[in-house]
């Protein structure tokens, strides 16, 4: 509707060309966040988020005011989201609340009564105790799983996405967290639809207490989309504490991936959430030694309750560059790509409210929150607030702000990933864009007329010439100047083996270092003892056409564009200056926020 | 002189008074007796790690060298002696922090047993004239630029829309924008000319400019433009019905309050 209207005054304006250029345009950049709990999460609960709603939450999307679930403090975004999804964990949904109001239908099972005996001697630490220690043992009660205790805040959830969704200004989402967890790899997937409450409400969310393999889960979405005529998307994050599973060469009962493993898994997994509170999933510098912004909000603590397990660095299966390779290397025996999929971040933060801004950043849990705690209070396994990252989110190129125009963005993976900035990125793929493209002023235009955006595959080489990129990266007009666009490149080569490449294609400042393949990062304007930086140096916008220098056209490759701001202060340099107090040595002090397209993929004639 | 470091000096006040309490009150003889068992340290390790797995507790326990077996015991009788002390001296009661929090449980408890009320057709009517700021939809856009780069001094007095040649830069974020917030916009072209996007006097529909931004100059065609509004109470439906219930939750948690201090008698010695 807006849209028509807008091309009528156009051309009533004798601008004729100008409007198309704004048609091709038109698809506009959504800022959001499809991984959220609220006090309706049992670990959430747990660590002290007892007031934050699914309400509060999209509330607080919307950029109203909503007091912390911790500290009480008033907290706001400084600019609002555009969607949002709202998902609670689906173990043991409804539980803690059943407890917390004293329900009489837990009298019904030896399970309830021993929960509500807890609550009656003050002892609700040891009903977390007992659930968790289900979960872990892979040993569900079943008692807590009947409907009468699930539907309730099922109901409660899709009722308040429906509430708050107001098509072309705010998507709420319908979704939930499906938390498998066997022996510590976490293989946890986000499940959201664009469909409705009435339809959502004809199941219940499906949880690992059911079926912890991933194909058991997509198993269920194909039934239950069949069955209701419902829609879906899975999303898996936290490959980093997978212990390798994550994106591993073997399905779950050990025999190598095929094909229609990979048809199944792609049908429902289109796009992957790499960077959230527990870290960044894009590599590691054990497996990218040539790639000098590995190193960046790692995070290592698997959640595994054999403390001699600290970490897991370097194993494969837990990054998503090396899926990205090991899907080529699986297709070029299969035939079918299981790991062809695109690049989101969300916060998955338990506090009900999505914030990933270093200086205004709530906190994992709610008791994270303030500034002491971050610091000394163990949230999960020898993990704290201050090994947490405050990012990321989740941006979508899409033809309009609805649970549809959402849901197919991601569907064609048109969608990237950043560390909490609003880092607008274009990343355009095709074989005649010119230098000059990169200049003008209809540079999208450009990019959807003469080649294919972020997510696609490339369409097929000419007899000769090598693919071509169309790169735009603007700032956060909120947060640190840009200080380079870069390209990552894999491929496979004719022995099956892959291989990556770091490509710096445009820098600031014209501070490219002669002879160095990746140029050094610029001076940094950050003062570690005051909390601040200065964009004095960087730049507001960086746009390049880049042609693929090592082109060989037999090999199957893959390319994603990476922009990295200046160097700007962690969180955990605001609260130590809040406490007059040394930033911790375990941290960096200073980091490289960035932004992450989803990737374009080559394959020969 | 030489400063007292103040931690301590809390240690040591706190010493004294352990000595002198722990003499004139000394904890019961069953306080004075632990059992270290081997259920209790399964419960201690998985305490310890906040991982809730007996059976792997169990395992690690036993998998321990007598090295770690000793200090695991050590640390849980260290542990298990200063929580006794600490209740033998009603740390627990007088503590402000545990106070506060059981305090604050109580009120969480008391929101959550409290159901939704459903409200008359007159008190929503009454609620949304009484919150009309929490109903208002921010003022929204939409327009399409022309943009060039930089301060524009070196450009001809007399600009129009059809000097595209001199408006064809790259414009950091977009060219075209469909019924977006002011917030929006201001991040992306600055307060000044933001106002001037949003002012009544701005025409629709026509080339207007150049207009100044902290990126360069700008003509601009917009299409529409609505005002902040406040939003009808026939749009609301059950959002209006949702700030009701929520206000009323708070408003009923108060009046529990009341009613439970009504219920006391409360003596001020305070000075008045």
């Amino acid at each position: 509707m807006i849209r028509h209207h807008f091309f009528a005054a156009l051309v009533a304006a004798g601008s004729i060309v100008f409007s198309a250029a704004v048609a091709e345009e038109q698809r506009v950049l959504l800022w959001g966040d499809t991984h959220l709990h609220t006090k309706y999460s049992g670990d959430a609960y747990a660590l002290r988020n007892r007031s934050v709603t699914p309400d509060d939450a999209y509330r607080f999307a919307k950029g109203e005011p909503v007091p912390h679930a911790y500290s009480k403090a008033r907290m706001q975004l400084r600019t609002p989201l555009d969607f949002l999804v709202v998902t609670d964990h689906a173990e043991y949904m409804g539980v803690m609340q059943m407890v917390e109001a004293n329900a009489p239908e837990l009298q019904k099972s030896e399970a309830g009564r021993i929960l509500l005996k807890n609550l009656a001697e003050g002892q609700s630490a040891k009903s977390f105790f007992m659930l968790a220690a289900s979960l872990n043992r892979d040993q569900p009660i079943k008692e807590l799983l009947t409907n009468e205790i699930r539907q309730p805040v099922w109901n409660l959830l899709t009722e308040a996405s429906d509430r708050h969704n107001e098509p072309g200004k705010f998507t709420a989402l319908i979704g939930w967290e499906w938390s498998s967890l066997p022996l510590g790899a976490n293989l946890h997937r986000i499940v959201f639809t664009p469909d409705n409450g009435k339809k959502a409400r004809n199941f219940l969310p499906f949880s690992s207490l059911s079926d912890n393999r991933p194909e058991g889960l997509w198993n269920w979405l194909d039934k239950t989309s069949a069955a209701h005529d419902i829609r879906f998307v899975a999303i898996p994050h936290n490959s980093n504490i997978s212990l390798g599973r994550m994106f591993s060469d073997v399905k779950s009962d050990g025999a190598p991936i095929d094909a229609a493993y990979a048809q199944q898994r792609m049908k429902w997994e289109p796009v992957v959430e790499m960077v959230q509170v527990k870290g960044t999933s894009e590599t590691h510098p054990q497996l990218s030694p040539d790639d000098p912004f590995a190193d960046f909000e790692l995070y290592e603590k698997v959640m595994n309750f054999d403390t001699k397990i600290v970490g897991n660095t370097g194993i494969r299966g837990n990054y998503v560059r090396d899926a990205l390779r090991r899907g080529l290397e699986i297709a070029a025996t299969t035939g079918e790509n299981p790991y062809q999929f695109g690049l989101i971040g969300s916060t998955d933060a338990h506090t009900g409210m999505s914030t990933a801004e270093e200086d205004n950043f709530g906190g994992k849990f709610p008791l994270d929150g303030i500034p002491t705690t971050k610091f000394n209070q163990e949230l999960t396994p020898n993990a704290y607030g201050v090994d947490m990252s405050a990012q990321g989110l989740a941006a979508v190129w899409a033809d309009e702000n609805t649970r549809e125009g959402i849901y197919e963005a991601f569907r064609r993976r048109e969608v990237y990933a950043t560390s909490g900035p609003r880092i607008q990125l274009r990343f355009f793929g095709g074989w005649s864009f010119m230098a000059e493209d990169a200049s003008n002023a209809q540079l999208a235009h450009l990019g959807y007329a003469k080649g294919v955006p972020m997510g696609s595959d490339l369409p097929p080489a000419p007899d000769k010439g090598a693919p071509r990129f169309l790169i735009h990266a603007a700032k956060d007009p909120r947060s640190g100047n840009l200080e380079r666009v870069q390209v990552v490149k894999g491929w496979v080569d004719a022995a099956g083996v892959s291989h990556e490449r770091i490509y710096d294609v445009v820098l600031s400042d014209n501070h490219r270092a002669r002879g160095a393949k990746i140029t050094p990062p610029l001076a940094s304007t950050v003062d570690v003892q005051h909390a601040t930086y200065s964009n004095s140096v960087g730049a507001v916008q960086l746009a390049a056409m880049w042609q693929d220098p090592d082109f060989d056209a037999s090999q199957k490759a893959f390319y994603y564009a990476r922009a990295l701001e200046i160097k700007t202060p962690r969180h955990t340099v605001y609260d130590a200056v809040a406490l007059q107090e040394a930033h911790p040595e375990t941290q960096h002090a200073e980091i490289q926020e960035r932004a992450f397209s989803s990737p374009i993929w080559y394959s020969p004639r | 002189m030489r400063r007292i470091d103040p931690l301590f000096a809390l240690i040591l006040i706190g010493g004294v008074i352990f000595a002198v309490v722990s003499w004139l009150a000394p904890p019961a003889p069953d306080d004075r007796h632990i059992v270290v068992d081997r259920q209790a340290l399964i419960e201690f390790v998985q305490f310890r790690t906040r991982s809730f797995d007996p059976e792997k507790a169990a395992q690690i326990l036993d998998a321990m060298d007598p090295a770690a077996y000793a200090q695991l015991r050590s640390d849980f009788i260290d542990e298990e002696i200063l929580y006794r002390e600490a209740r033998s001296l009603q740390l627990d009661q007088s503590d402000y922090v545990i106070r506060l929090r059981m305090v604050q449980k109580l009120e969480f408890l008391n929101e959550s047993l409290l159901s939704p009320a459903n409200p008359s057709a007159e008190d929503l009517t009454q609620f949304y004239n009484d919150h009309q700021d929490i109903f208002t939809d921010a003022a929204r856009i939409s327009f399409v630029h022309m943009f060039r780069a930089g301060d524009g001094i070196s450009l001809p007095p007399s600009l129009t829309p059809q000097n595209t040649a001199e408006f064809s830069d790259l414009f950091p974020y977009q060219l075209s924008y469909a019924d977006r917030p002011r917030d929006l916009i201001e991040a992306h072209f600055g307060t000044a000319m933001t106002d001037r996007l949003f002012a009544p006097a701005t025409p629709l529909d026509q080339w207007v400019g150049p207009l100044r931004s902290p990126h360069g100059l700008h003509f601009v065609m917009i299409s529409a433009r609505h005002p902040q509004r406040l939003i009808p109470q026939s749009e609301l439906g059950a959002r209006l019905l949702d700030a009701w219930r929520t206000e009323d939750r708070k408003r009923r948690v108060a009046a529990l309050m009341t009613e439970l201090r009504a219920a006391y008698k409360i003596d001020f010695q305070d000075k008045q």
